[in-house]
């Protein structure tokens, strides 16, 4: 059974003058339950619209999206969100922004009390319960927003370049904590991003994507286990192979227009 | 930075300045243009004596209450329907500025031609002056509002409900709030105008019989029951609460 399954997805926007603007431009994958998939291409090819797409944010304009199965448990079904910027309610605090969302599901105080401190634990938040966002660094709060979708537990999270907005240093730690969380919970990741580096040291698999009208270019596993290591030959020899395959892809387009 | 004592004590400040000022000219002018502190505060202890403080601070408060809630539910009502909906935005924007554009003078005529010297007339003029800026300072504030938060909340499947709860109603109450000081501090003067022209009864009236009397200390003792009501409303009502609400905003120096 796949986690995911795109069939033939096509994604365009019209504007006031009746003008076309193809986003996706039939987007076919798959995605294995557990599996981290990172989505790479150029800035504005459209990532983010997919992601927004498979979270039924914005709708297709036509295809196919199977998520989970049918008769699955609804668990399994849930899509939860880390966006680029934490987006935490600003007059919330920690503990709060997670009770909002955990209102949604049937649980009681307590159940959703202990599912809090369980995930701010985890996160290393638990000081910072009763904080306001402001009163947190941007490192914080990302990871606060991370804590929102574990305690929601979604069975597939989506993520669009959460530590796009962060320093490397920073980025780094929240990127060794993802493949840690990932690894103990297997979740189904989808993961957004333009870093060829961060997709390599993520991911289990890379899909890359052309700029706009986007298709799919290639799929590539990467299989190198964890935990990663920085400045392991390894990795930046894939982190080589992926960004030649990456070229290609922008170059792509190119034969497209001159066909 | 200032000091916290100098800014918590800065309206007494203002008003023992204000009281200064009194002080001086009353000394330059004869009484019957301009009453002393003295002579003004026994007047207001005689409206006690004879009953009549409480009873028209107490007239004039309920009509304000009324008028000013009537105003703020169906304010809040139109500013986040004209926020949320095109249609209903084109259709009352002319017909709230169109409101505000008529003399306030005009507005007590009508009401008077409507509902004649009624107690409803002149709750009516201070609910159509204070209705319309609470209507475009919410309106504003949806329009201002981050659509990024709506967007998270649908993603995590919270209901609309609960989004106006949680995410529409805070982020609109900056705004709200901004309107709400303003919309109060002209209800009240409106409302003085309004009992004056229309009413038979509250401080506006006993202002205006002590006026066409000349009895200018007791005009004056009635001008300063209503500065102290305006300002009772102000610092011992909407600035505590409005205080409360947006409690978790960043202090200046905080972060």
């Amino acid at each position: 059974m796949k986690s995911i399954c795109v069939r033939n997805l096509r994604k365009v926007f019209e504007n006031k003058r009746g003008e076309c603007l193809t986003v996706l431009d039939g987007i076919n994958f798959e995605v294995d339950p557990g599996e981290f998939t990172c989505f790479l291409g150029p800035s504005g090819c459209g990532k983010s619209i997919l992601l927004q797409i498979i979270a039924n944010l914005v709708p297709p304009t036509s295809g196919e999206i199977y998520i989970g199965e049918a008769s699955s448990e609804m668990k399994e079904c849930t899509i939860g969100f880390v966006f680029q910027n934490p987006r935490l309610i600003p007059w919330m605090t920690v503990e709060g922004n997670i009770e909002y969302i955990l209102k949604t599901k049937k649980m009681s105080r307590l159940e959703r009390e202990e599912k809090i401190s369980g995930v701010l634990t985890t996160l290393d938040l638990y000081d910072f319960r009763k904080y306001y966002p402001h009163q947190l660094s941007g490192g914080m709060q990302q990871r606060v927003s991370i804590a929102r979708v574990l305690a929601y537990d979604a069975g597939i999270i989506l993520m669009d370049e959460p530590f796009s907005h962060l320093d490397e240093i920073t980025a780094r730690t929240l990127r060794r904590e993802l493949v840690d969380l990932w690894r103990q919970t297997r979740k189904t990741i989808l993961f957004v991003t333009h870093d060829i580096l961060e997709a390599c040291f993520l991911g289990s698999k890379i899909i890359l994507l052309t700029p706009k009208p986007t298709q799919i270019s290639r799929v590539m596993s990467i299989n190198l286990s964890h935990p990663r290591e920085y400045g392991n030959e390894e990795l930046f020899s894939k982190e080589r192979e992926v960004l030649i395959a990456f070229e290609d892809s922008l170059y792509q387009r190119g034969k497209r227009i001159n066909e | 930075m200032t000091p916290r004592f100098v800014r918590s004590f800065s309206p007494l400040v203002a008003i023992l300045f204000v009281i200064l000022i009194w002080y001086v000219l009353a000394l330059i002018f004869p009484p019957y243009l301009f009453p002393g502190i003295g002579v003004t505060v026994n007047k207001i202890v005689g409206f006690y004596q004879q009953g009549i403080l409480l009873k028209n601070v107490y007239l004039t408060s309920i009509r304000m209450v009324y008028a000013f809630i009537s105003a703020l539910i169906l304010g809040v009502l139109t500013g986040i329907l004209m926020g949320y909906f095109r249609t209903i935005e084109i259709m009352v924007k002319p017909l709230i500025f169109i409101i505000q554009t008529i003399a306030t003078v005009v507005w007590c005529f009508f009401s008077v031609i409507w509902f004649g010297l009624s107690e409803f007339a002149v709750i009516f003029v201070v609910f159509i002056i204070g209705y319309p800026i609470i209507a475009i300072n919410v309106w504003e504030g949806v329009k201002a509002m981050d659509l990024s938060l709506e967007d998270m909340a649908k993603s995590f499947g919270v209901n609309g409900a609960q989004v106006i709860r949680g995410i529409t109603i805070p982020s609109i109450l900056p705004h709200l709030f901004a309107g709400i000081r303003s919309s109060v501090s002209y209800c009240w003067k409106i409302l003085i105008l309004a009992e004056l022209v229309v009413g038979n009864s509250g401080i506006g009236y006993a202002l205006y019989f002590a006026w066409e009397q000349f009895r200018v200390p007791e005009v004056f003792g009635w001008v300063v029951v209503m500065i102290a009501l305006m300002l009772g409303s102000e610092y011992l009502l909407i600035r505590p609460i409005e205080a409360y609400l947006m409690r978790w905003r960043p202090k200046r120096g905080e972060v």
